[in-house]
């Protein structure tokens, strides 16, 4: 087995080291780990219950997110820290950013009496959505898995706290608005790729029932970025997506900083300065939108 | 709170950090115990050895939460329940407060966020049966066997919107003491390596229990534990000099996953309240149902130790299946997925077994330690300025625990301990901790990193955990604990001294981590071994081969044990009966 080595005091740079280790059926990279602690050299990793419980021991087992702890091990396998956070030691990372997200959030219900002694009435329709995302044990393996948050995290939060959030917005005790806040974490800069429900311990409906209901949510009160309504219009206008128009129209004057990006795009036939021609059977789209009232203007 | 730096000229930094309140442990005891001591505007620090919110016991429970709610159920019976199931060595005044309070701090939880399963009409609570319960009692989340973390999520939902101090990952290694008072603790910082003096006016002490002591499998012993609960607050407190009591009393969860290696000991579920709710029932080898010998009238629904003798037996007597234990049968009810759905995850994806086709097998863990830190019905230890709740204290659960007691007890006392500790401070200056007390004990540890053929910690833990599961397990004998005694001092003087920890610095490391605990295991398996050894009876959780009978007359007693520089002093004394005699009714 190959594993990721990094003590910040001693290296100047990461290193690889294989492990020769024993195999016994179902066993699990945990289990690896432990036995190279303690037959090779100390090792630096995080596990509390085990039996993916407590989402501690997330990490990257051959290049996908997951749990040491339930994750088989393998011949070969290449072990490192989990992507998308910055590397304390070894396999530890620091959940530092996240963590300081979701506990902005403030994810309580509304309280109007400082202390109510009997149980409020909850519908049992409202239970069933609470019950989608309560299993989330935060172990961050999806926002590892996911291009918008590896890439910007500045700007997407990661699929974790939309989870989080989702559980709370079910809570028919709560009254916050926490579409704004789903908005405010980067709702609309999901890519839909999927990758965070293939990868979740617990097959939460992330990008189904998180992400694309507040989405709904934000629309519905208006709160849609230009890109969506761009997206739109563009639609309706021709019945296709016009992907430089789509860019221009969406960021303004500001395009004009991508300027040498644009002239790669175009000296290799990806882009074009012509818009493009509409689809013949564009009224029927522009129908659809209308029966739809929407952007009839 | 103040934060200075003050290092000494040989030894690395030390930050110090002054606070009204040190909470010790942030599980479901500790991080209530911070929360109902923000609310008099106390200072609190909360010190988590892992993660907060997901290390420690708590965070992976599975079960529920008992309180008498039913019209005709009440407080009263519930006491009367707990101290039967305790066999009358429970603090009944613990008791008391325990059952009277419970209602209360547990309807608070939904206030913080959590949301207990409901009824059809919404409004009102479902109840699960739970073994030794005259009624159902035990309240669970609406993720039916997720209880813990929903608790965890809202714990720490509340902790952080009153903006409590939490220090994660930072493992204490000794109390601070000055004048016969605790003064606050030493801890290390994993994430930097740099030691933290917490300067506090009072100390709570919420670090669970110790089932790390039993065994080993591949990553962690045969107990439903979390890797984290290794006795250190038993531990702390009794290197204090405070008293423990019953340090003899383990409890073992009936049933745990036997196999893959990786989940050994990981709970299957009471089969008191499996067999209520979901139609489970016991099968040894040969397909007996074999708790009708055992319990005649009550089968697999009596309490957890009885329950687990009887399986112990079947499997020492040969009637075990192939992987050691016996089956469960789940078959009868094929809504097992969705009524346990966590449970058929880790059935189907570790064990490969359908538990709606197949039988899975099964064998008593360790789960739960009813001895612990003596303390009165305030929280409060018998040192100043020492304060404890959940798992780490003693006397209230007897001889053996009711399921759905502990998460309970961790709420109530939490609460307790938290508002008292909080009165503590506010009337108390701050004491600094003495200088050289602090830097011996820092030299002591970091001589550990000098060490050169030296022992790593895990042999030595390794040493004493096959002690306690060889010897000091559901069935006892004088011999054997003797000879567990003699064993363990062999550790102490042969192998303690030459413990070292790997590596060149403390941050993040693990080894360091493993020999506090493994001194910390040591303590406590030493006192629960002469303790064991000094019962000369049967109660509860407490099977002597040798003496099998209870014996009221003599034993009728808590144990008490404290270490003074002789070695352990063990006395007894009478239990409180404050409410109910033996074979009695509960008195107003």
């Amino acid at each position: 087995m190959h594993v990721y080595r990094f003590d910040p005091k001693l290296d100047g740079s990461p290193r690889r080291v294989t492990y020769l280790v024993p195999y016994w059926p179902k066993m699990r990279v945990l289990e690896a780990l432990r036995v190279i602690h303690e037959t090779h050299e100390p090792l630096a990793f995080r596990s509390c219950c085990r039996a993916k419980l407590c989402g501690s021991c997330a990490m990257t087992l051959n290049g996908e997110p997951g749990l040491a702890c339930e994750v088989e091990a393998s011949d070969d396998m290449v072990i490192e820290p989990l992507a998308g956070f910055p590397v304390l030691k070894d396999l530890i990372v620091d959940f530092g950013g996240v963590q300081s997200n979701l506990d902005s959030l403030q994810l309580q219900p509304t309280r109007h009496r400082c202390f109510n002694l009997k149980p409020k009435s909850i519908s049992l329709d409202a239970i069933e959505q609470m019950k989608k995302f309560s299993c989330c044990v935060w172990c961050q393996v999806c926002n590892s898995a996911c291009p918008s948050f590896r890439n910007a995290p500045g700007e997407f939060a990661g699929p974790s706290l939309f989870t989080q959030l989702a559980r709370i917005a079910a809570d028919p005790r709560d009254n916050a608005s926490r579409q704004e806040q789903a908005h405010s974490l980067g709702l609309f800069n999901c890519v839909g790729c999927f990758r965070c429900e293939e990868v979740c311990p617990y097959d939460i409906p992330i990008l189904e029932e998180a992400i694309e209901r507040f989405r709904e949510k934000c629309f519905n009160v208006k709160l849609n970025p230009r890109h969506t309504e761009v997206f739109l219009r563009l639609v309706r206008d021709g019945g296709l997506i016009d992907s430089s128009r789509l860019f221009l129209k969406t960021r303004g004057y500001p395009s004009i900083s991508e300027l040498p990006w644009a002239f790669q795009l175009l000296s290799r036939g990806k882009a074009s300065i012509l818009a493009k021609k509409g689809i013949q059977s564009a009224n029927q789209i522009r129908r659809i939108f209308e029966a739809q009232r929407m952007f009839t203007n | 709170m103040n934060v200075a730096g003050a290092g000494g000229p040989f030894l690395p930094s030390k930050r110090i950090v002054e606070t009204d309140l040190v909470v010790i442990g942030a599980g479901g005891a500790g991080a209530r115990a911070a929360i109902e001591a923000s609310k008099s505007s106390s200072r609190v620090a909360l010190v988590d050895k892992g993660l907060f919110g997901k290390s420690g016991c708590t965070a992976i429970s599975i079960g529920g939460i008992s309180v008498a709610i039913l019209p005709d159920d009440s407080p009263e019976i519930h006491f009367r329940d707990t101290v039967v199931g305790g066999e009358f060595l429970n603090n009944q005044r613990l008791v008391d407060v325990m059952v009277s309070e419970g209602y209360d701090c547990i309807m608070e939880l939904e206030d913080f966020g959590m949301v207990f399963a409901r009824q059809q009409d919404g409004g009102t609570l479902r109840l699960g049966q739970s073994g030794g319960h005259s009624f159902p009692r035990v309240l669970f989340e609406f993720y039916p066997d997720r209880v813990g973390m929903a608790m965890m999520r809202a714990l720490r939902g509340e902790v952080i919107r009153r903006r409590i101090d939490v220090f994660e990952e930072v493992i204490i290694t000794d109390l601070l003491k000055s004048e016969g008072k605790v003064v606050g603790a030493l801890g290390l910082d994993c994430k930097t390596g740099e030691f933290i003096v917490f300067n506090s006016k009072s100390t709570v002490l919420a670090t669970g229990g110790a089932g790390q002591l039993n065994g080993w499998e591949t990553v962690s012993a045969i107990t439903t534990n979390s890797l984290q609960n290794t006795g250190d607050g038993h531990a702390l407190a009794l290197r204090a000099g405070a008293i423990l009591m019953d340090m003899e009393f383990i409890q073992y969860m009936p049933m745990g996953f036997v196999y893959p290696k990786i989940v050994h000991g990981v709970g299957l579920g009471e089969p008191g309240f499996e067999s209520i709710v979901l139609k489970a029932k016991l099968y040894n080898a040969q397909m007996e149902r074999f708790m009708k010998r055992y319990e005649p009238e009550r089968w697999e629904r009596t309490t957890r130790d009885k329950l687990t003798r009887a399986i112990a037996t079947e499997i020492l007597e040969g009637r075990g299946t192939e992987h050691g234990g016996v089956y469960y049968d789940y078959r009868e009810n094929p809504d097992y997925p969705k009524d346990r759905p966590y449970r058929y995850r880790l059935m189907t994806e570790y064990a490969s077994v359908d538990p709606t086709k197949e039988l899975i097998e099964g064998a008593p863990t360790w789960h739960y330690f009813m001895g612990g830190v003596r303390i009165d019905q305030f929280g409060q230890t018998s040192l100043e300025g020492l304060f404890a709740c959940g798992e780490v204290t003693g006397g209230i659960h007897g001889a053996n625990r009711l399921g759905g007691n502990s998460l309970l007890d961790t709420q109530v006392f939490g609460v307790r301990a938290g508002a008292a500790a909080a009165r503590h401070a506010s009337k108390t200056k701050l004491t600094p901790p003495k200088d050289l007390q602090v830097s011996e004990h820092m030299k002591r540890w970091l001589h550990l990193l000098s060490v050169e053929k030296g022992i790593r910690p895990f042999k030595i833990r390794r040493s004493i955990q096959s002690i306690i599961i060889s010897k000091v397990g559901p069935f006892r004998n004088g011999a054997g604990l003797a000879e567990a005694c003699d064993e363990l001092s062999n550790i102490r003087l042969n192998q303690m001294p030459k413990l070292k920890v790997a590596g060149s610095s403390l941050a993040y490391n693990h080894d360091f981590i493993e020999a506090v605990e493994t001194l910390n295991m040591l303590d406590v398996a030493e006192v629960t071994v002469s303790a064991a050894l000094t019962r000369r009876e049967s109660r509860g959780a407490h099977f002597r081969l040798d003496f099998p009978k209870r014996d009221d007359g003599r034993w009728l007693k808590n144990l008490l044990v404290s270490r003074e520089d002789a070695g352990l002093k063990m006395w007894t004394e009478d239990v409180v009966l404050s409410k109910m005699q033996v074979g009695g009714e509960p008195t107003e």
